[in-house]
């Protein structure tokens, strides 16, 4: 049985041999293997059982006597994980012992028969110096062996594990206190970078200490610092609530708040800062505060001109309330449904009632009737109220009275809920509407007086238009009534002379008509206008007066004109008075060079223009700048009226009369006029 | 005497024309219309006796233009003129240029048509009296120059005896030659000489 064992024994060194090299290699290769295990004279049937269950590519070494164990512990060190002495070992206690004492983590696993099993536990409990890792384990319970094994394994190597990063744990603590005072430099120079002042002062408040921003902060050198009483830099004003500060430092756990101080007095410029303290024990247990400083200058500065900007935002929107409140334009409010929601002051002067008995009522019910309409329309369009759009509105104040204005509204719109009310200005225009009137009023005079004088440089053509049909009238009546009397009478000749009668007749009444509208003082209407058809209807009655001075009038007329709008009288008197001038103006030229163009054209997409071209001698320079004031004339009979008058029709009637001369010489007087607008509004 | 004269009407309007035409058939008066001054001035040569109504106001050639046209030709149609409108300075122009009426538009027809009797008759007259004046010149020219002379003595209201004196001649030789010239202008007495001598008198 020895020498079996020998043998034995010389093989499994063998194969230990060969197992360490496989280790080694197979440590490179990374093959998971749980671990390595020493059997030490472990019988057959528990070897075939570890070999057996060997899934965890547990390592096993076969050794024969206990010597061999402990060479290998000294050898490998940690890599041996456990140790499993067979049941034929004498004294396995005392091997466990001394195999403890040479690795203190190697588990010990002692194969027992069952009946000793219960007696080597007591033992193992008993013996000293070893630990929980030694077992016993009985022969009859082999089908466990592999899994406690497994277990064992893993126990030992987690608590090597363990022990290892503890280790190094101790080793880098050991390193801490040789860095300590290279940390205590950064800190100090952490401290002195940090954009907080920081200084340890003693419970009087005496500076033991500060960093650099401190010495900034209190603006002086550390020199002036170190030892002074903080409190005493600090302003009077200021002092007790420091000195409090700092005691309350010395009660601990009390809910410390920093406070606000304006050192500016004393520190000589413009600072605030934050002051934080916590109590300061040092090596000598003496307390003291450490004070924290912070530079909220710029912070409160910024606070303080909010507080500015705010209060200047309150007192600006008083003035605005105050401006709204007392503005002499009226001023109102409407919800969406256009019912008063504010109004002003002025607004209740102008209309004469108090703001309780507008507030809630619809705008519109104080509106003219006149006018309700066209506001109501101006008030309800669908888009976006852009830009200012004015209109003239009349209202009927608490006594009856109308009151004309001008009227800007702001329609305010959310942008969730859209249209949500608008804001109206009203302007008292009724003195400018009754000073308006007067002065279209004068216009409207002087424009009569302007036309019966030019009818009256005209009355010799005008006396020879009448004349004509009277005369033709005449010759025929009596010729008619001397060959009835004769009878010696053709009826065909009787009819035919009683039928141009009749014609001539017409003629008469509708030269007399045309005067009689023409001199008509009337108030202005406005109607729509045929700027080509009115040119035509001035040539019927200044034509004798070309056929007179041998003029050719040419008219050029633009097909399909846009109509304007005006008074019909003064726009042809416009065109008369210019015609008349060119006529006169050519009285100086040789009658084959007379030439009298009127020619109407569309300006632009909203200006019609009408130009009156003679072949005259044209407008000197000096006169170009006169010919429109009043009174200027170069007529020996001429009042000087004309072509101020007709300025100022083309002017009310939001035109521009020009004149200069052509190229080819004589002069060119241009007048525009506004094309018609579509929707047809007033006009201010 | 009126039947064979015509009214001629110039006047650029057609309805003025036609019914001054009218007029003048109404009256018994021949007449004929021209539209311009030129057309007139056309055919002024064909044109037999009588007047012209002439409007001042027309176009190309005004009846004041017309008339200092007829005056350059020494046309003797006497002219009417009509106006629409009677201003002072085209009146005074129109009589300088020898017009021998100026009527106003509009006219009452019976007076226009007195007045262009009236122009007419004196038209009449004065055609007669160029007649007359015409022969006179006519018989004059047949005196020799001793008859001249002595006519004018004659006109004068001289003697015989006196005339004689001036001329030295004899009082025989003048009645000699008075005889012959109460021949030669078929003078039945001395009256009869003296109007003649006044009517050459007066052309010249």
């Amino acid at each position: 049985m020895i020498n079996e064992k020998q043998s034995a024994v010389t093989s499994n060194t063998l194969h230990l041999n060969a197992i360490e090299e496989e280790r080694v290699s197979s440590d490179s290769k990374d093959t998971a293997v749980l671990g390595c295990v020493i059997l030490l004279n472990v019988d057959i049937k528990v070897r075939n059982v570890l070999l057996k269950g060997n899934i965890d590519y547990i390592e096993f070494n076969e050794v024969e006597s206990s010597q061999q164990v402990f060479t290998r512990l000294v050898q490998v060190k940690n890599k041996i994980d456990a140790i499993v002495i067979g049941v034929a070992i004498k004294e396995p206690v005392s091997i466990a012992q001394r195999i403890q004492s040479v690795n203190k983590e190697c588990p010990v696993l002692i194969m027992s028969e069952p009946e000793k099993h219960i007696q080597l536990q007591q033992a193992l409990l008993f013996t000293p110096f070893l630990s929980s890792d030694v077992s016993t384990w009985s022969t009859d319970a082999l089908d466990q062996l592999n899994n406690i094994l497994r277990d064992t394994i893993q126990r030992k190597q987690k608590k090597q594990n363990y022990k290892k990063t503890i280790a190094a744990a101790q080793r880098r603590l050991r390193d801490v206190s040789h860095i300590r005072p290279q940390v205590k430099h950064y800190l100090d120079r952490l401290l002195d970078h940090a954009p907080i002042g920081v200084l340890n002062v003693d419970i009087q408040g005496s500076i033991l200490g500060l960093n650099r921003f401190a010495v900034q902060i209190l603006n002086r050198t550390e020199r002036e610092t170190i030892g002074v009483s903080l409190i005493d830099i600090f302003p009077a004003s200021g002092r007790e609530a420091l000195r409090d500060l700092i005691a309350q430092c010395v009660a601990p756990a009390r809910h410390r708040v920093p406070e606000v101080f304006d050192i500016s007095e004393t520190v000589g410029k413009v600072r605030i800062v934050e002051v934080m303290a916590s109590s300061l024990v040092d090596n000598s247990g003496q307390l003291g505060a450490t004070v924290i400083l912070q530079d909220v200058t710029a912070r409160v500065s910024a606070e303080r001109e909010r507080d500015q900007v705010e209060e200047a935002l309150r007192s600006s929107e008083s003035l605005y309330r105050e401006l709204v409140q007392t503005m002499s334009e009226a001023l109102a409010l409407t919800d969406e449904k256009h019912c008063i929601t504010y109004v002003n002051d002025s607004f209740c002067n102008m209309f004469g009632y108090t703001s309780e008995e507008v507030i809630g009522k619809e705008l519109l019910s104080f509106v003219h009737d006149d006018y309700s309409a066209a506001m109501r329309e101006c008030m309800m369009k669908p888009e976006l109220g852009s830009g200012v759009h004015r209109y003239e509105t009349a209202w009927v104040t608490s006594k009856g009275k109308k009151v004309y204005t001008l009227t800007s509204p702001k329609r305010l719109f959310d942008p969730e809920l859209g249209y949500v009310g608008c804001l109206g200005v009203f302007t008292d225009i009724t003195e400018r509407k009754k000073i308006e009137g007067r002065e279209k009023k004068h216009m409207m005079e002087l424009a009569h007086v302007s036309r019966v004088t030019t009818l009256g440089e005209m009355s010799s053509q005008i006396a020879h238009e009448l004349a004509q049909p009277l005369a033709a009238i005449a010759a025929l009546s009596t010729g008619s009534l001397k060959m009835l009397k004769a009878e010696t009478s053709d009826p065909d000749e009787i009819i035919e002379s009683l039928t141009s009668i009749s014609q001539q007749s017409n003629r008469a009444r509708e030269v007399v008509r045309r005067l009689r509208n023409f001199v008509r003082n009337d108030e202005m209407r406005y109607e729509k206008i045929d700027l080509n058809q009115l040119v035509r209807t001035v040539i019927h009655l200044i034509e004798l007066e070309a056929r007179w001075h041998s003029l050719p009038v040419s008219l050029e007329m633009q097909g399909s004109l846009p109509s304007t709008s005006g008074d019909r009288i003064l726009i042809e008197q416009v065109v008369l008075n210019l015609v008349h001038n060119a006529i006169e103006a050519m009285q100086t030229v040789a009658k084959p060079l007379r030439k009298l163009i009127i020619r109407t054209s569309s300006k632009d997409d909203t200006t019609l223009q009408v130009e009156i071209i003679d072949s005259g001698p044209g407008i000197s320079e000096d006169e170009i700048k006169k010919i429109f004031q009043p009174f200027y004339t170069t007529k020996p009979e001429g009042m000087g009226m004309g072509l101020a008058i007709t300025r100022s029709i083309i002017v009310a009637h939001q035109g521009i009369l020009s004149a200069t001369n052509n190229e080819q010489g004589g002069a060119n007087f241009c007048f525009t006029l506004p094309v018609e607008k579509e929707e047809g509004t007033s006009e201010l | 005497m009126s039947s064979e004269q015509t009214v001629y009407i110039v006047d650029d309007e057609e309805p003025v024309r036609k019914a001054l035409s009218f007029l003048a058939k109404s009256d018994g008066l021949a007449s004929e219309t021209f539209a311009t001054g030129q057309a007139f001035l056309d055919s002024l040569e064909r044109l037999g006796p009588g007047c012209l109504l002439l409007d001042v106001c027309m176009p190309d050639m005004t009846g004041l233009e017309l008339q200092a046209e007829l005056q350059k030709c020494t046309s003797e149609v006497p002219v009417i003129m009509l106006t629409g409108h009677a201003d002072v300075a085209t009146a005074v122009r129109a009589m300088k240029g020898g017009a021998v009426d100026f009527i106003e538009k509009p006219f009452d027809s019976d007076d226009l048509l007195a007045r262009v009797h009236k122009c007419l008759n004196r038209e009449a007259k004065n055609r007669e009296s160029s007649e007359y004046r015409k022969q006179a010149l006519e018989k004059l020219s047949k005196l020799t120059r001793r008859e001249k002379e002595i006519m004018q003595g004659l006109v004068a209201g001289k003697r015989n005896k006196q005339i004689g004196e001036e001329l030295f001649i004899s009082f025989r030789t003048v009645e000699l030659h008075r005889a012959s010239i109460m021949v030669k202008l078929e003078a039945g007495s001395l009256s009869d000489v003296v109007r003649i001598a006044l009517l050459v008198d007066k052309a010249a």
